[in-house]
């Protein structure tokens, strides 16, 4: 169990490393990717299948997918891909980076939170939707909303006339 | 003393005010005739209502002499409560006389001297003014309503110099008066504060004559600063008398002030306001008595103004300078007899002063007249022939002031000098008589220079009866004058002197004769027979510096113009107020801000990223002090 | 077994997460970046809701995938019109919010 998962945690780093430094940008895309499909599979080691199987559904079948047209839409020229100019912000973003992941491991050390890798079988799903359709209806509509405005709005700003 | 109520008192002062109100609002509608009537009328009734309040006075019991007019309270505040009442009293009726009198006639002079003038009611109306204030200064009954009619002689000196405005110089000359004569005042008003200050302490809130002569004794020894607070009084006082009075060092003004029409030069310069400081002093005499040093002090002022008046007379061209000088000269005589604590002789001598300086500028003013304007005394000359009036007048003052008997001023010079010789100070005595023998040099000079010689002018017509009749009648006051037993009415004041022995009295007497019959023979030697050329060149270094009037006005135009001046320009303006304040504060603070701006505008770059980074740096500085909560 | 690597491992995603957020000048390769502090969100979630036991956390995450499929498809949508506009993707040349 345990090295699977390091396995995964290692791929996603990679591919999270490799993002930042690709130039094509179809190849940042597919680091992307990379970055999603690991996540899957450390949900499926950890019990949520159902979280799993959504995310290689929706994340990389539908979002990536998003990201690929627009890229072929825009021509992006090669200058445009690489790092920015302010050389503040080239010195800043690093450290500050690397001092926000340490603090944030350092509360997640304090506070000693340990996460159960799942030994057998997969969640309920049973309670998952109980919880959906019981506890968290309204926020469910909600969610549905923000889609629907979502779809309204995203047609409307790249249409070409109204 | 038991007082008593005499209404028509209030009447002294204010028909003059009525008269003034008259020509001022609807003077210039009317007729000159008439206007000049209103005015003359004016002071004639007051100087009528004068001699009966006199005659009234002396009808009471000597010791009971004061007559007494309320007319309403000023100022009625907690402790304090001043009320405007006249007080008149042997000193009040001698200067009451003196005012009303002379002015009347020198306002039927003016009503020949100021024909066709187009400001002719415009005089007449300052005129009366003028008049009113000099006579609540003389009947005032406490300082602050003296202290008033002071402020207001002061005004109408300003306005009747500068009376001819439309000339640039004649209206700074009336400005410098007032100017000058403010700095006294400032003095003035800082011994006023000084004496109500101290009197209040001790509980004392009344301020008229009678309560503080008897008061006063009470601070004889407070101290301010360590100097003896009713010396410091007394001096403060007399700096206001010396602005007043034209004495040095505030006597800048008097020369200049020979810019206004002659009547009021004879008027006011030289028989009622520059009098005035000599008043105030004698009206306080219990108050000097009792600080003898401040007395010294007034004796050196005045002894050294009689002497530097009379040098500057000496070499003076215009003809209304030398008697302007001879009048600071003059004063100084007075100040002197008060310094030596005869005070009733120098009220005296007041007395005899108003009468020959008055004839001595109303024959100038004649003169002048006649020669339509001239005032050089080198463009004038042989005018005995043409103007015999006015030379015979002029020739009686002239003996006047030059000390001759049985003229007045004989008499009242001389009693100066005796007191003074008296009291033991026998250098200022000397330089006394020396100034005497100036005086006379330079009145003969003026005399042989305008009367006497060829024509080196036009030729000049004799001046109207209207303004012969009161030179004539002023000039017999010059005769007769001496013979009024002043000092014995004013006995109160007569100071208490040592006595001298008949015989060194007679040698005085005799010296101060000689010295007159000197000075006037030494200016017919030089003046006639063309040595002045010779003497200028023997000394001409001293000559000039004598000629400029060493340099006073220089001086203080110096000192007191030119340095606050710069220093006003260059440090407190442009250092202070526009360096500092407009620069620093207000224009600084505003390019502080805006500095600031634009440096903060430098985070508003637009860039998405840079935003998010300054985000991130929140975000960990967040996080960072949860860890130290909570761990 | 109980282990903490899985939150560590979201804290580091979102760490690379910000640090290429900071980096890039494209506007597609910064929405990307902006999915993977997502995910590394949602890893984080699933790993707390195990800890807890509470299935709450699981559906956040749905809901969480929902916001980000929006937010994807608006953000480049208004990319899309950026490009028509300013005719680049270039981060650094599109300020016209300088002040």
């Amino acid at each position: 169990m345990n090295i699977s998962f390091y396995i995964f945690g290692a791929l996603a780093i990679m591919g999270a490393v490799m993002l930042l430094f690709q130039k094509n940008p179809v190849s940042a895309a597919l680091s992307l990717l990379l970055v999603l499909i690991s996540t899957a599979c450390i949900y499926i080691l950890l019990g949520a299948h159902l979280l799993a199987f959504l995310q290689i559904i929706l994340y990389a079948g539908a979002i990536m997918v998003l990201f690929v047209i627009a890229i072929t839409i825009i021509p992006m020229r090669e200058s445009d891909l690489n790092l920015i100019k302010s050389p503040i912000a080239k010195l800043l973003a690093i450290p500050a980076g690397i001092i926000l992941i340490w603090e944030l491991i350092s509360v997640g050390r304090s506070f000693n939170l340990q996460v159960p890798f799942a030994t057998s079988g997969s969640d309920d799903i049973n309670a998952l939707s109980m919880l959906i359709f019981d506890r968290f209806a309204l926020q469910f509509e909600l969610i549905s909303l923000l889609l629907l405005t979502g779809i309204v709005g995203a047609i409307l700003i790249a249409k070409r006339r109204l | 003393m038991e007082t008593n109520i005499y209404s028509l008192l209030k009447w002294i002062p204010f028909v003059p005010l009525m008269g003034f109100i008259v020509n001022g609002l609807i003077g210039r509608k009317l007729p000159e005739k008439l206007a000049g009537i209103i005015g003359s009328s004016a002071i004639g009734i007051s100087f009528i209502i004068s001699i009966l309040s006199f005659l009234k006075l002396i009808n009471l019991p000597e010791g009971e002499r004061l007559l007494n007019d309320r007319l309403y309270t000023w100022i009625a505040s907690g402790n304090l409560n001043i009320s405007i009442s006249l007080h008149f009293d042997a000193l009040s009726a001698v200067m009451a006389l003196v005012v009303s009198g002379v002015s009347f006639l020198i306002h039927v002079y003016s009503i020949g001297y100021m024909a066709g003038d187009k400001g002719f009611s415009r005089y007449f109306a300052y005129l009366n003014l003028f008049v009113f204030f000099m006579l609540i200064l003389v009947l005032a009954d406490s300082l602050l309503i003296m202290f008033v009619g002071w402020e207001g002689v002061g005004l109408c000196s300003y306005l009747l110099i500068g009376f001819w405005y439309e000339d640039n110089e004649k209206a700074s000359a009336g400005k410098k008066a007032f100017i000058v004569n403010r700095v006294g005042d400032a003095g003035f008003i800082i011994g006023l504060i000084l004496l109500f200050y101290l009197l209040g302490n001790k509980g004392i809130f009344a301020f008229d004559f009678q309560s503080l002569s008897h008061h006063i004794p009470l601070i004889a020894g407070e101290s301010f600063f360590g100097i003896n607070a009713l010396f410091l009084i007394g001096l403060l006082l007399f700096l206001g008398a010396t602005g007043k009075s034209a004495q040095f060092p505030l006597y800048v003004w008097l020369p200049d002030a020979m810019a206004g029409p002659t009547p009021v030069s004879a008027l006011i310069h030289a028989a009622t306001m520059v009098t005035a400081g000599v008043y105030m002093l004698t009206r306080m005499y219990f108050l000097y008595e009792l600080v003898p040093s401040a007395l010294s002090v007034v004796l050196a002022v005045g002894c050294f103004t009689a002497v530097l008046g009379a040098t500057i007379g000496l070499l003076q061209t215009d003809i209304k300078k030398v008697l302007a000088y001879s009048t600071i000269s003059q004063i100084g005589y007075m100040f002197m007899a008060v310094g030596a604590g005869a005070f009733a002789a120098g009220v005296f001598h007041l007395m005899t002063h108003a009468f020959f300086k008055a004839v001595l500028f109303l024959g100038a003013g004649s003169v002048i007249h006649g020669l339509h304007g001239e005032q050089d005394m080198r463009k004038m000359g042989g005018l005995r022939a043409d103007m015999k009036w006015t030379f015979l007048v002029m020739g009686l003052a002239w003996l006047a002031i030059s000390g001759i008997p049985p003229f007045a001023g004989f008499f009242s010079k001389d009693m100066i000098l005796e007191s003074v010789f008296a009291g033991g100070n026998k250098i200022i005595w000397f330089a006394g008589l020396i100034t005497a023998a100036m005086t006379a040099y330079y009145i003969s000079r003026l005399i042989v220079l305008t009367f006497f010689g060829e024509k080196r002018g036009h030729s000049a017509h004799e001046s109207p009866a209207v303004m012969t009749i009161p030179l004539g009648i002023l000039a017999v006051l010059c005769i007769a004058g001496g013979f009024i037993d002043i000092p014995h009415f004013l006995e109160k004041w007569e100071g208490s002197h040592h006595e001298i022995s008949k015989g060194t009295e007679d040698l005085l007497i005799g010296l101060s004769v000689f010295a007159g019959i000197a000075g006037i023979t030494f200016a017919f030697f030089i003046q006639k027979s063309g040595r002045a050329e010779r003497v200028k060149e023997t000394l001409s270094s001293v000559y000039t510096v004598i000629l400029n009037k060493f340099y006073v006005d220089e001086i203080y135009d110096y000192l007191f113009v030119r340095t606050p001046r710069w220093f006003s320009d260059k440090i407190c303006f442009r250092f202070f107020d526009a360096g500092i304040i407009d620069g620093g504060i207000v224009n600084g603070s505003a390019r502080i801000v805006y500095n600031i701006g634009s440096i903060l505008r430098r985070l508003q770059s637009g860039n998405a990223q840079s935003y998010a980074l300054i985000f991130v740096a929140g975000v960990v500085m967040i996080i960072y002090f949860v860890l130290k909560r909570f761990i | 077994m109980l282990t903490q690597v899985p939150l560590f491992l979201s804290f580091v995603l979102f760490g690379i997460g910000v640090i290429g957020f900071l980096l890039r000048r494209n506007i597609i390769i910064l929405l990307m970046f902006i999915e993977l502090m997502l995910n590394a969100a949602n890893l984080a979630f699933v790993s707390l809701s195990k800890t807890i036991g509470d299935m709450s956390g699981q559906v956040y995450v749905m809901f969480i995938f929902a916001i980000a499929a929006a937010e994807a498809g608006v953000g480049l949508a208004i990319a899309i019109l950026i490009y028509r506009q300013l005719k680049t993707t270039d981060v650094d040349k599109i300020n016209n919010l300088r002040g």
